[in-house]
């Protein structure tokens, strides 16, 4: 295939997520099974591009692991694969190291860039979560001709943005040759978005737009991150159509987890879950990540439950969002409200 | 070695098309999850599996062994077919036979033991600790064994043993059992001796070329040291529509007699990647389990379902066993069936006997309408 896939696995070091404390952008866990990276990666799959880059930032252990040999999205190949480009300090700034813009991250594999051997490079971040059909999206780049095709949605729902910047999607297509050009211009301080660069230029370049009509959900708070995961199991539907099927399905790593057991007073709507629990309490819009086990008694309800969570009985969770293997003891109450929900660091016993 | 050759027609509709170790079980597994996994967890990293009977679901589901960490540089896992060649190769004629005719694979791998399992049943066993007790007791062959009812003994192979584990005696289905200690179709042998017991039954036309009826009875009569490793675990062989729906069941209820965990000596299955479970707002799950990509809006009880079921609202399943990808319309009414994948049961039809005791089977693909089965 003749393009090339980079994605950026943080790029927002302004956005202080405690859920990315310990764990970068990219790993961050999403609707039960999936992490961010497995979005903007499987449409890459799905579209038959084979090379993708994964530039990582800080704290990307989870990140490696996730993604392993690239083998659960089938990338686990001799030519090209999956690849994390991992960091390193660009000496002579004042920042400890990693990169704050995408230009800068890029600059890092400047020589690869140079000798790579496809026409073509999408360049996507990882807090846009959609189902793109980025094969959709290069044959609107080649009909057009573009120069630089940049995605927009007219359904980016959140907390935040007014005007026409809301509606641009983090993705941009464009040639190999472009993207080498904008590297060896001298850096300025409005060096992120291809754009940005190429406004100045603006009547020279074909710059066009891919409209994505499905479901966007952009992440740059905790609020969204809640609200956009609690809202999948208002709209079921929706869901489904995110995470996709059959050759449009979003891949992630998989795991040799049991089928989950509801038990005999188990009482769940509304609710997304994963494999391996055991949830024998009241389920209300909540995501339930594997391994988790509720007890008798117990109502969970608008909350977010990590891997290997345990909670006791009648214990009740409103609005709270538990990082993996927190274990919340019996008879709890624990609770946040739907636009400030409560965070339970990874590991904490209640 | 893996026996997965086996029709196992008392399966019904359900094997129609698959050989008996690629049927589902459990939501996410198939029978021959349980002894691949068991070897692996056992250290075993060489396993042969013999297929016959329609096997290409079965050889397609295993695969390179990558599934169980069995596809390795020194050894792994082997699909090991009949095949055409010498006088001797042919059909595998029985159990015995099958492996007898896969000496040339088990010998290039010079091992000190050879391992023979059977691959429909489920349970879950350490075979390096009976591997210890055969050292230990320098048995020729150990048999692995479970104490079974009196009512059920006739359909076993049953042992006698002295008081060191010793067997003098083996019947294989007796009319008159004269204990309850059954053999569970696990075999462990010395190379050698294995080698010399098979070739002298080939040699021997009156032979019906297995394991239970011929190769162990002979060699305690020729005062072969054959000793029993008793086993006391959960354990059954799903050969009949109704033990294999029990084995379900027995996933199920407060206290599961076989219980499927996520820690330690965990059980290994091939499965494509699925979306997580979405459960809707009328959904009414009990005492069931569920896989990923299934959808519920309807009531489960007492079931077990498979990978991306979808069960509408207002549909009804109870005390059931549902295969990967069926799907249950608005109004259906399920009561103790298994219903193979891919199957479509229409709106408003019921399927199963919820007065009676009977099972009912509903085969692959099928479709369940008012006017009928297709």
């Amino acid at each position: 295939m003749n393009t090339i896939g980079f994605v950026f696995s943080a790029l927002r070091d302004e956005m202080q997520l405690p859920l990315t404390q310990n764990r970068t952008f990219a790993a961050l866990p999403f609707a039960c099974r999936y992490r961010l990276v497995d979005f903007p990666i499987s449409s890459m799959v799905n579209a038959g591009i084979s090379n993708i880059n994964v530039i990582a930032n800080y704290n990307y252990r989870s990140l490696i692991q996730h993604i392993g040999s690239g083998k659960d999205w089938d990338l686990a190949r001799y030519t090209g694969g999956v690849h994390i480009m991992s960091p390193y300090q660009n000496a002579g700034r004042d920042r400890q190291g990693v990169y704050s813009t995408r230009r800068e991250a890029l600059l890092h594999m400047k020589d690869y860039i140079e000798s790579m051997g496809e026409s073509i490079a999408i360049l996507s971040d990882c807090n846009c979560i959609a189902n793109l059909d980025y094969r959709k999206m290069l044959e609107t780049h080649i009909k057009n001709e573009a120069e630089v095709t940049i995605a927009v949605s007219e359904n980016i729902t959140g907390q935040r943005g007014e005007d026409g910047s809301r509606r641009l999607l983090p993705v941009c297509i464009l040639s190999c040759s472009l993207l080498r050009q904008w590297l060896s211009y001298d850096g300025t301080g409005d060096d992120n978005l291809p754009v940005d660069i190429l406004k100045k230029e603006r009547s020279e370049r074909r710059i066009c737009t891919y409209t994505h009509s499905g479901y966007v959900a952009k992440i740059e708070s905790m609020e969204d991150y809640f609200y956009h995961s609690i809202a999948l199991t208002r709209n079921p539907e929706v869901a489904e159509s995110l995470f996709g099927n059959g050759a449009q399905r979003i891949m992630t790593r998989t795991h040799n987890s049991t089928p989950t057991r509801y038990g005999e007073r188990a009482d769940v709507i509304d609710s997304l879950v994963a494999d391996g629990c055991l949830i024998e309490g009241r389920l209300e819009n909540s995501i339930v990540f594997r391994n988790v086990r509720i007890g008798r008694g117990s109502v969970v309800r608008n909350s977010i439950l990590f891997a290997g969570t345990e909670i006791g009985s009648d214990t009740v969770l409103d609005c709270v969002i538990c990082d993996k293997k927190v274990k919340i003891g019996s008879e709890r109450i624990l609770s946040g409200h739907i636009t400030m929900p409560m965070y339970i660091q990874k590991g904490r016993e209640v | 070695m893996i026996l997965a050759g086996g029709q196992g027609s008392r399966l019904l509709d359900l094997t129609r098309q698959t050989a008996k170790p690629a049927v589902g079980f459990g939501g996410k597994y198939r029978i021959i999850d349980f002894p691949l996994s068991n070897c692996v967890q056992s250290g075993i990293d060489t396993v042969g599996v013999l297929t016959q009977y329609q096997p290409l679901d079965l050889n397609e589901y295993i695969g390179n062994g990558d599934a169980w960490d069995l596809d390795r540089r020194n050894g792994g896992l082997f699909v090991l077919p009949p095949y055409q060649g010498s006088r001797r190769a042919d059909w595998y004629r029985g159990t015995a036979n099958a492996i007898y005719q896969n000496l040339n694979f088990v010998l290039k791998s010079a091992p000190q033991y050879v391992l023979i399992l059977s691959g429909d049943h489920i349970y879950r066993m350490n075979y390096r600790k009976m591997l210890r007790a055969h050292v230990e007791k320098r048995a020729a062959c150990t048999v692995a064994t479970l104490r079974v009812a009196k009512e059920e003994a006739s359909r076993f192979g049953i042992c006698n043993t002295d008081e060191d584990g010793r067997i003098f005696e083996f019947e294989e289905k007796p009319k008159h059992p004269r204990s309850d200690l059954a053999s569970m179709g696990i075999y462990i042998f010395n190379t050698d001796k294995l080698v010399s017991v098979l070739e002298r039954d080939a040699e021997n036309k009156a032979s019906s070329n297995d394991f239970g009826k011929d190769i162990i009875p002979t060699m305690i009569q020729n005062g072969e040291a054959v000793y029993s490793y008793a086993f006391d675990g959960y354990w059954k062989d799903v050969g009949t529509v109704r033990s294999l729906w029990e084995a379900n069941m027995d996933l199920l209820g407060r206290e599961p007699r076989l219980g499927l965990n996520n820690g330690e000596f965990r059980i290994y299955s091939r499965n494509l990647s699925r979306a997580p479970q979405v459960i809707y707002r009328d959904a009414d799950v009990k005492d069931s389990l569920i896989s990923e990509g299934c959808r519920i809006g309807g009531s489960v009880h007492h079931s077990v379902l498979s990978c991306g079921v979808c069960v509408e609202k207002g549909a009804v399943v109870r005390d059931s066993v549902i295969m990967e990808d069926v799907v249950i319309k608005a109004g259906a009414v399920v009561t103790r069936a298994m219903i193979d994948r891919r199957a479509y049961v229409d709106r408003g039809v019921t399927v199963g006997d919820t007065a009676g005791t009977e099972i009912t089977v509903v085969g692959k693909e099928r479709m369940v309408t008012k006017e009928g089965i297709f």
